[in-house]
């Protein structure tokens, strides 16, 4: 199983060789929503956050906050990967999931970042 | 000049005696077992005394006797006319029952429906081993109950492709089609999906047909067993009922002294049954009083014995009561031999039981009630007095000899109650 902090360091990897700028721990508003982002390329406007209830990362982004997120995603406005299940039991599994939202990302926006 | 024990003495005599008083303890306990296993076989005894009294007082159904014990005994329930109608009843019940049985369809043809039900069976679970092999797989496949739950492959599925639990979705729902995906015949999950929920259906189908099936089999020896035990009961109606009947006398005789019961009995096979009650009833009561007396006290007093002697053994070790010093007198009062003692009251013990459990002259009882079973079974010689019952008949008969006075008091005691018996008519006669 991995933890947060392991689990961030892989996104930041399979985020990064696919040539996204991140920053880590940004803070990120806009409009009704605003939470500390694990990560967040705001050129590209595609990030990650990493729910956990270790890190009160449920109490900082509601559930009423990741259906506007899904809803932007849905709209192409802005992509945020958002981790909702903790059970993650290898390293692979997550590199697999993030190269698949991001072979996503890449077809709604019609370009690479 | 007198002599003087030290505490190592003393020590060394309490153990020995300890010794002696442990084999006292364990030949003890022997005798409680015997005693116990004496007590639980008279009871039995007494149980037979009884049943062979109230088969004596009720031999049989017919009215003659039926009536004769009712007017006798004054017991009105067990006059014919009731016994008769509670028998009548239970009959009729159960013939009642019988001919429901019998007028039932699926009593009428169970060889066939069994049959057919039997066939029915094996053809069901033919089709139902491979459902739920197949079933039964794909919902032991991790995360499979997970991906049916949440509706995946199907459009109620809901979460959203920015989510994690998506993309675990996918690769669980992947790598369950292709293990078993072959056996379904099923090439991506929602097809699987729907061959698993037709399968499950037909499997949960097949299993209620099956159970309903099952149902109707019970049914079928439900009955069968009834109808068995309906049968029976009726053969064995009459026998029950005189069983009842006997049992009602003997409620009856039992809360009754054994001269009043004596009274009721006026054939010389009644009086013997009766005689034989309440000499085993004595019985059991004497080899009680002797236990009591010559086991259970003496056990009290050699376990105080040892438990004294255990504490001194402890206590005279100790370095500031190594130079104590015991008179001869306070120990030889305490460390004397008793084992001649304990073997005389073993010996009486012995003796005593044995005269009282080998004693079968039950026709010796006198039936005027002034009399003592203790003198009979003893034949006068033991003393008996520490028994409250042989205390409180000898204090009430001083100057009583028991050779001297048995044969005459035993001739008055007879002609006493043929003039009793003249109120309590023959019921055999009476019918």
């Amino acid at each position: 199983m991995l933890t947060e902090q392991q689990g961030c360091a892989v996104l930041k990897r399979v985020f990064q060789s696919r040539g996204f700028q991140v920053q880590e721990n940004v803070p990120f508003k806009e409009d009704d929503v605003s939470f500390q982002a694990d990560g967040w390329d705001p050129q590209s406007r595609v990030g990650y956050e990493y729910m956990t209830h270790q890190a009160d990362d449920f109490d900082d982004l509601d559930p009423r906050e990741i259906g506007r997120l899904g809803e932007w995603a849905d709209a192409g406005r802005l992509y945020f990967f958002v981790i909702d299940d903790t059970n993650i039991e290898t390293v692979e599994d997550l590199e697999w999931a993030a190269n698949r939202f991001l072979d996503e990302v890449v077809r709604r926006k019609g370009a690479r970042p | 000049m007198t002599r003087e024990y030290t505490a190592r003495d003393v020590v060394r005599a309490a153990a020995q005696q300890n010794a002696q008083v442990d084999q006292e303890l364990q030949r003890m306990a022997a005798a409680e077992k015997t005693h116990q296993e004496s007590v639980t076989a008279l009871r039995g005894e007494l149980d037979a005394a009884w049943r062979h009294l109230s088969e004596l007082m009720v031999p049989g159904l017919d009215p003659a006797a039926l009536d004769g014990a009712a007017h006798a005994l004054g017991l009105p329930t067990i006059r014919t006319d009731v016994v008769a109608n509670a028998m009548n009843a239970e009959r009729a019940e159960l013939q009642a029952a019988v001919a429901r049985i019998d007028a039932d369809p699926l009593f009428q043809q169970r060889d066939r429906k069994a049959t057919e039900l039997r066939l029915k069976l094996e053809e069901h679970r033919e089709y139902i081993a491979p459902l739920r092999d197949a079933v039964g797989a794909l919902e032991s496949e991790n995360g499979f109950k997970e991906l049916v739950a949440t509706g995946y492959g199907t459009p109620a599925y809901k979460n959203g492709w920015w989510n994690l639990s998506y993309y675990r979705h996918w690769k669980r729902a992947d790598e369950i089609v292709e293990t078993e995906g072959p056996r379904f015949q099923a090439t991506d999950f929602a097809a699987l999906l729907r061959r698993y929920r037709e399968d499950r259906a037909n499997y949960d189908s097949l299993r209620k047909q099956e159970a309903d099936l099952m149902a109707v089999q019970k049914r079928i020896t439900d009955l069968v067993n009834a109808r068995q035990q309906a049968d029976a009961a009726l053969a064995a109606l009459p026998q029950k009922h005189l069983g009842l009947v006997r049992a009602r006398v003997r409620e009856h005789l039992q809360p009754l002294d054994e001269t009043e019961r004596f009274k009721l009995c006026p054939t010389p096979d009644l009086q013997l049954a009766s005689k034989r009650i309440s000499g085993v009833d004595a019985k059991t009561r004497y080899l009680e009083g002797v236990h009591q007396e010559m086991v259970v006290k003496p056990r009290a007093a050699m376990e105080q014995m040892r438990a004294k002697n255990l504490r001194d053994m402890q206590k005279l070790v100790l370095p500031k009561n190594q130079g104590r010093r015991f008179s001869d007198e306070d120990y030889q009062r305490r460390f004397r031999d008793r084992s001649q003692n304990w073997n005389k009251r073993w010996d009486r013990y012995d003796g005593t039981y044995r005269q009282i459990v080998v004693y079968n002259d039950y026709h010796r009882w006198n039936p005027i009630g002034d009399f003592l079973w203790w003198d009979y079974m003893t034949d006068g010689h033991l003393d008996g007095n520490f028994i409250p019952e042989v205390n409180h008949w000898h204090s009430h008969h001083p100057g009583w000899s028991h050779h001297h006075d048995i044969h005459s008091h035993h001739d008055d005691a007879i002609s006493a109650v043929a003039s009793d018996r003249t109120a309590a008519s023959d019921f055999r006669d009476a019918s």
